[in-house]
This record gives structure tokens, C-alpha cells and sequence, in this order.
């Protein structure tokens, strides 16, 4: 596991400070230390070797945060402060997170543990910590001012509850909550099922639907954009940077998703029909369940769904908004499809040396054209497979499903080898004469704007007369 | 080609350069009113006319001499600066020199040796006018410095910062359209006002030459030049729309 050890923050001088703020219920003798990562790589899923057990989740190009038992306390240490997330290689944000990475760490447990989870405040203004979806004392829910007061800079704050229900849940601020969730910070939080076998499945992917609005050329993003953003993303990357789901084949796999962006998302899976298992509100009742291929998830919202993986292949994901499976781009672009620029072209070369023209044939060239960009910024469609250009960025990754993985084997294993004669092919055979129906003219009454047979209104809004022997094509 | 008493042979003799030089060093003010006390024409005549009525007065026996103004010699500077476009450093041009010691001296005669009537008043008036004149001087020397630096300074804005930051703009603005992040006519409304910046920045240039022109007659003796400075160096807005 690539996780570097922070060591001991903070000492007897913070622990003193700890102590005050919750008043002597815990006589801890030191705070757990707080594991930070650099790689925004799919960290191997974490085996707890203390406590109950329980099948642990895979985080999307992410990390399950590592705990300590202290008695019969589960004990978490997030550390709320800035961090550098490369969106996909060819791209770094400057973004806000937690322990190294945004979206920080994913936090696991099992109903009924006591988890006390330390928050400590590396931000340059106040934080909180509010735990979507769990059922916890009302002073532990983490609106700053509401239930607690802010977490000021450089102080630590603890959390300490029952996890009451098995499900799926995540962790966001409530203080200063628009710029803080626009600069990643969030988590994701799961908390197993007491009896390991209950719905138990063999893969459990989890990520964050998250969405930021950088500038081409610049690494912050614009805390202030309400719905134009422009990075689309899956725990704080975009396609080609989010890694593929690997599962192996009859795998019972599970992939939950919460949405903190400020749109719905669709999310759409290929080759297979699915069942929604569980939301932020609990587990649904297979019986209420029902076969889907897309599910929304609305904003703050979240879904799992299970499906068993018994179609091998190289199985597309992605959010079904089509403007989300792009990286950022220009919605002022205009349309050219079907303008000839060619003699045009030469003309603005002439006083833009470098120019070249585009968008007359559609866009789908641009997936193949890697042109010089503005620094720090990912091509608006973009990645290559075994079949050439993928034409996609944002909330698009893969879902690979192979015969003969071992359990916890989630090395990407490549493109799928298709068995012979099982892709589309090209027809090299004669083809009778295609005739394509005529494009339709401006004379055509199919086109026209106006319902003929309707009168027109004259000045004061009544209709004008009908003339007399009036045609439909006067 | 007419004004330039140019035809036949000539003409074809002419050619124009591709470009307008490039810049002159600057010069400090002080040491441009010397200059041009040193060598306006007008000047001297009116200097010679006064010692000629001197003689005609009879007057051979200089007394003292009196200066037009007191212009001693002093260390005279003249700063001027411009932030460098690529490196952004702040770029500081100094010209210091010690300024050439020169005034007008103007001889005072015993005029009780005069010969003619009202010498003294005639003499005077004449040397009064000299010294006017040479006050003069002086001035439209430093009002001819003015414009001609100002021109100057307009002209390097250009050069040195306005032109190197529309190219930084057209080369991202390339870049971003490659991308799809904005449309053609975006790069092309760029591209105009780099162009619209180029044809001020040339306007300016010919500006500061005409201002050349008319300040080297000042310091040669009167009358400008016949073209005015067309001000078409005001620093261009244009181009700047849709953003
Ligand atoms: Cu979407």
C-alpha cells in the first residue's frame, strides 16, 4: 500500500487541546496518526486484521483510510488541507482535500462499531465535518454553528458515534460548504453489514461524482460557478485518468456512487442490466428492486448497484449526459457542420499562422488530432483503445470483466481479447445501390414553419380572412 | 517624388526601406539647451549684428560680460523605465552626463567712450534683445525635448510591452481554439486587434520621427517641420470585444 506515515501530529500539546474540547469523556493517550498518500492510483482494497470483519470496498483512484482500535473505539484521523490532484495525467488541480488526495480517504467500518474520528484543520479558514446519511447524535452531525462550533485553522476537532445502520454514506464540510465542496473536499464513508454474509458481493467499487470548473491554463478552480463547470469527474478524475473497474468473470459486483456535484448524473453501464441494492437512506428491498441500465442519481444523492459479471468484455461506464463525457470545451463554439471553410481557411491562416479548420465534418476528428493546447489542460475529447481514438473525457471509464482473475487482483489487464468473428467488421461484399432519400428542400411542406391550413392573425391578433381558393403553397 | 525634387534617373534610384529605424538614444534636457545655444543659426547671426553695432558704435573696450541666465555645469539625469514583457522585470534607462557648462556672454562696454549719441541705450536694447532671444532659445529647445521624448516614450510602450503582450495573447488564443474552448471568430477578433496595435504602434513610430525632425530644427534654428504628428499613437483599445 503506498501510504507514508505522517507520524504523531501534534503531541502532548494537541492531545491537551483535544482533551478540553470533549470535556474528559475519553482519557486517550495519544491521537492515531494520520496516513497521507501522493498517488491518486486505486489503492488495493484494505483487510482489516482487528475488529469484526467484513468484505472491504475498492475506492475509485483512491485509498481507504487506515484505523487504530483503542479499547473498543475505532480510531480515524482526517486531516482537512490543501493538495495537489492530478485529474489525469497531463493535468494537476490545486485543490482542497483530505490526507494527501481529493477526495480524501474512504472511511470503513462495521454497524455498531464506536468510531472517533479526529478532525484536524490544515485550511487557511474554519471547517467541519458532517457525516451524509448516518443516524448520530444531533451534535455530532458537523454543521458548523448549527450542531458545533467551526474547526478554526490548526485545531483538532473529534468526532465520536455509533455507526447504527450497514449502508452507504460519505463525509463533506458544512462550513464554508460551496468553496470547500468546490475544492474536492469530500469522502466517501461505509459502513459493512454486522453479519459479513448479508448481501455480501466479491467486488465493491465506490466513488464520488464530483465536478470542478478550472480554466484552461490555470490549476485552481472557480469557486463560484453554480452549473458551467468543466472537469466532470469520478473522485476528482477525468477519463482518460479514471482507472477501469476490474472484475472478474461471475464475480457479485457492487459500484456505489454519491453525487456531490450541483446537476443530476445519469449513470449509464454497458453489456449488463443491474439492481439498485442501496442509498444514502439504507438497503432496498430486492423485492422493490427492478432491472435498469442507467440509473440518476440526483445531487446529494447516492446509489449502489449489484450485478453478477458474467459477460466477459471491455464493458463502457459513464454518465449519460453526453456534455458530462467530455473534458472542458468551449459551449460558445460555434456550429460549422456542413460549411466548406477550405477557401475561407487560407484567408484566416493568413492572419492567424497556425490556424486550422475545424467542426465541418463534426468533432470526432478532434479525438485524433492532438494539437498543442494550453498548458495544464486536457483535450476535450481524448484516449485511445485497441481500436483507435475513444473520443470521450470526463465521467467515462470501463468496466473489465475477465475470466481468471485472482480475488484481489485489480491490476488493469488491458484491452479484451475478443473471441474471433465476435467484433463488428467491415462488409467487403457488393452493395446494391444505396439510394439515400433526398434531403429535404425549403419548398417541402414537411418543413414548413407554418401550419398552412391555419389562418394568419392580422395586427389587432384576430385572424385574417382566408383567401379564396387559397393554395398550400402561396 | 515632386517634393523631393526627385525625376528621371533618380526615381529609379529611390528606394524606400522596408521599416522605420530603430530608436535614437535618448538625450538629457539640459545638455539639448546647450546644444542648441552652440549652434542656432539665428542665434549667431543676432550675435553678430551685436558686435557689429558694438563696432559701429565705436565700442572696442569690453568692461564685463553678463550671462543670458546662469546655466552652470551640473550632473543631470534623466531616468526612464519599462517593465520587460518576458522576463517582467522592471528595466531602468538612465542617461547622466555632466551637462557642458555654456552661457551666453554678453560684453558690457564703457560706453563713456562712445561716440555716437544714445550709444549706451542702443547698445543695450540690442543686448537685451540678445539675451531675449537667447532665453528663447532655451525654452523652444526644452518645449521641442518634450515632444520628441514624449513620442519617444509612446513609441517604446509599443515596441517593448503592448505588441510582445498581443502576440502572447493571439499565440493562447491559438491555443485555446485548438482546444475548442473558443470559436473562430474569437481568434480572429485577436488577431485584429494585434493587427490594429501594429498600426498604431507604426503610427507612433512616425510620430516620434516627425517629432525628430522638428526638434533638430529647433536646435538649428527655426521654423517645424510641415507634417504634424498625425496622433494616431493614442494606445489602441481595439480588439478586445467578446472576451
Ligand atoms: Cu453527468
Amino acid at each position: 500500500m503506498d501510504v507514508s506515515r505522517r507520524g504523531f501530529v501534534g503531541g502532548s500539546s494537541l492531545v491537551l487541546a483535544g482533551a478540553g474540547m470533549v470535556s474528559g469523556r475519553t482519557a486517550f493517550a495519544a491521537v492515531p496518526e494520520a496516513p497521507t498518500t501522493k498517488s491518486p492510483a486505486t489503492q488495493a482494497p484494505l483487510v482489516p486484521i482487528t475488529g469484526p470483519d467484513y468484505h472491504p470496498v475498492a475506492t475509485l483512484n483512491g485509498w481507504t483510510l487506515p484505523w487504530k482500535m483503542n479499547g473498543d473505539w475505532k480510531e480515524f484521523h482526517l486531516v482537512a488541507e490543501p493538495v495537489v490532484r492530478e485529474i489525469a495525467p497531463g493535468m494537476n488541480a490545486y485543490l482542497w482535500g483530505y490526507n494527501g488526495q481529493s477526495p480524501g480517504p474512504t472511511i470503513e467500518a462495521v454497524e455498531g462499531d464506536k468510531v472517533r474520528i479526529y478532525v484536524t484543520n490544515k485550511l487557511p479558514e474554519n471547517t467541519a465535518v458532517h457525516w451524509h446519511g448516518q443516524r448520530l447524535p444531533n451534535g455530532m452531525d458537523g454543521v458548523g454553528g448549527l450542531n458545533q462550533p467551526h474547526i478554526p485553522p490548526g485545531k483538532t476537532f473529534v468526532y465520536e458515534f455509533l455507526l447504527r445502520r450497514s449502508g452507504t454514506y460519505m463525509y463533506h464540510p458544512h462550513s464554508d460548504e460551496m468553496v470547500q465542496m468546490a475544492m474536492g473536499m469530500m469522502g466517501f464513508f461505509v459502513v459493512h453489514p454486522k453479519d459479513p454474509a448479508f448481501r455480501r458481493v466479491d467486488r465493491d467499487f465506490v466513488f464520488l461524482l464530483n465536478a470542478f470548473d478550472i480554466e484552461p491554463g490555470s490549476y485552481v478552480p472557480k469557486v463560484n460557478t453554480m452549473l458551467d463547470f468543466n472537469m466532470w469527474c469520478w473522485n476528482s478524475r477525468a477519463f482518460p485518468g479514471i482507472d477501469p473497474f476490474v472484475v472478474g468473470k461471475n464475480d457479485k459486483v457492487r459500484i456505489r456512487f454519491g453525487n456531490l456535484t450541483m446537476t443530476n448524473h445519469p449513470i449509464h453501464m454497458h453489456g449488463y442490466e443491474f439492481k439498485v441494492s442501496c442509498t444514502d437512506g439504507g438497503w432496498v428491498d430486492p423485492a422493490a428492486a427492478w432491472d435498469e441500465v442507467s440509473i440518476d442519481c440526483a445531487v446529494g444523492q447516492m446509489r449502489a448497484f449489484d450485478f453478477l459479471a458474467d459477460e466477459p468484455g471491455d464493458w463502457a461506464i459513464h454518465c449519460h449526459k453526453s456534455h458530462h463525457t467530455m473534458n472542458a470545451m468551449g459551449h460558445s463554439v460555434k456550429t460549422y457542420i456542413g460549411v466548406d471553410k477550405k477557401d475561407l481557411a487560407k484567408r484566416i491562416r493568413k492572419i492567424a499562422p497556425g490556424y486550422m479548420p475545424m467542426g465541418s465534418n463534426g468533432m470526432g476528428e478532434m479525438g485524433s488530432m492532438e494539437m498543442p493546447l494550453p498548458d495544464n489542460t486536457l483535450p476535450m475529447m481524448t484516449g485511445f483503445a485497441q481500436f483507435g481514438p475513444v473520443e470521450m473525457g470526463g465521467m467515462f471509464s470501463v468496466v473489465k470483466v475477465r475470466e481468471g482473475l485472482s480475488k484481489n487482483d485489480y491490476k488493469d489487464p488491458g484491452w479484451f481479447k475478443h473471441p474471433e468473428g465476435t467484433v463488428a467488421y467491415e462488409y467487403k461484399g457488393k452493395l446494391a445501390a444505396v439510394t439515400s432519400s433526398a434531403p429535404p428542400d425549403a419548398q417541402s411542406a414537411e418543413w414548413r414553419v407554418k401550419d398552412p391550413r391555419k389562418p394568419s392573425l392580422g395586427p389587432d391578433g384576430n385572424p385574417l380572412p382566408m383567401p379564396k381558393g387559397a393554395h398550400s403553397n402561396h | 517624388m515632386r517634393l523631393l525634387g526627385l525625376w528621371g534617373n533618380d526615381l529609379v534610384a529611390l528606394k524606400l526601406p522596408g521599416a522605420l529605424p530603430g530608436m535614437p538614444r535618448l538625450a538629457s534636457a539640459r545638455e539639448i539647451e546647450a546644444e542648441a545655444l552652440k549652434r542656432r543659426v539665428d542665434l549667431q547671426m543676432a550675435r553678430s549684428d551685436l558686435d557689429l553695432l558694438a563696432k559701429s558704435l565705436g565700442l572696442t573696450q569690453a568692461t564685463r560680460f553678463v550671462a543670458d541666465v546662469d546655466l552652470l555645469g551640473r550632473r543631470t539625469t534623466d531616468r526612464s523605465h519599462a517593465i520587460n514583457p518576458v522576463t517582467n522585470d522592471l528595466e531602468r534607462e538612465r542617461v547622466k552626463r555632466r551637462t557642458l557648462e555654456l552661457e551666453i556672454e554678453i560684453p558690457i562696454f564703457d560706453f563713456g567712450q562712445a561716440k555716437v549719441a544714445q550709444a549706451e541705450e542702443t547698445y543695450m536694447q540690442a543686448a537685451n534683445k540678445l539675451a531675449e532671444k537667447a532665453v528663447n532659445i532655451r525654452s523652444e529647445a526644452r518645449e521641442a525635448y518634450q515632444v520628441w521624448r514624449g513620442t519617444h516614450d509612446v513609441s517604446r510602450l509599443y515596441q517593448s510591452q503592448i505588441l510582445p503582450l498581443r502576440k502572447v495573447i493571439q499565440d493562447e488564443s491559438l491555443l485555446q481554439y485548438n482546444g475548442m474552448l473558443i470559436d473562430v471568430t474569437q481568434l480572429i477578433a485577436d488577431s485584429r486587434g494585434r493587427m490594429m496595435s501594429q498600426i498604431a504602434a507604426i503610427n507612433a513610430k512616425r510620430d516620434f520621427f516627425i517629432a525628430d525632425v522638428d526638434f533638430k530644427h529647433a536646435l538649428i534654428g527655426g521654423g517645424v517641420s510641415g507634417g504634424a504628428a498625425s496622433g494616431g499613437a493614442a494606445p489602441q483599445a481595439g480588439g478586445g470585444e467578446g472576451h
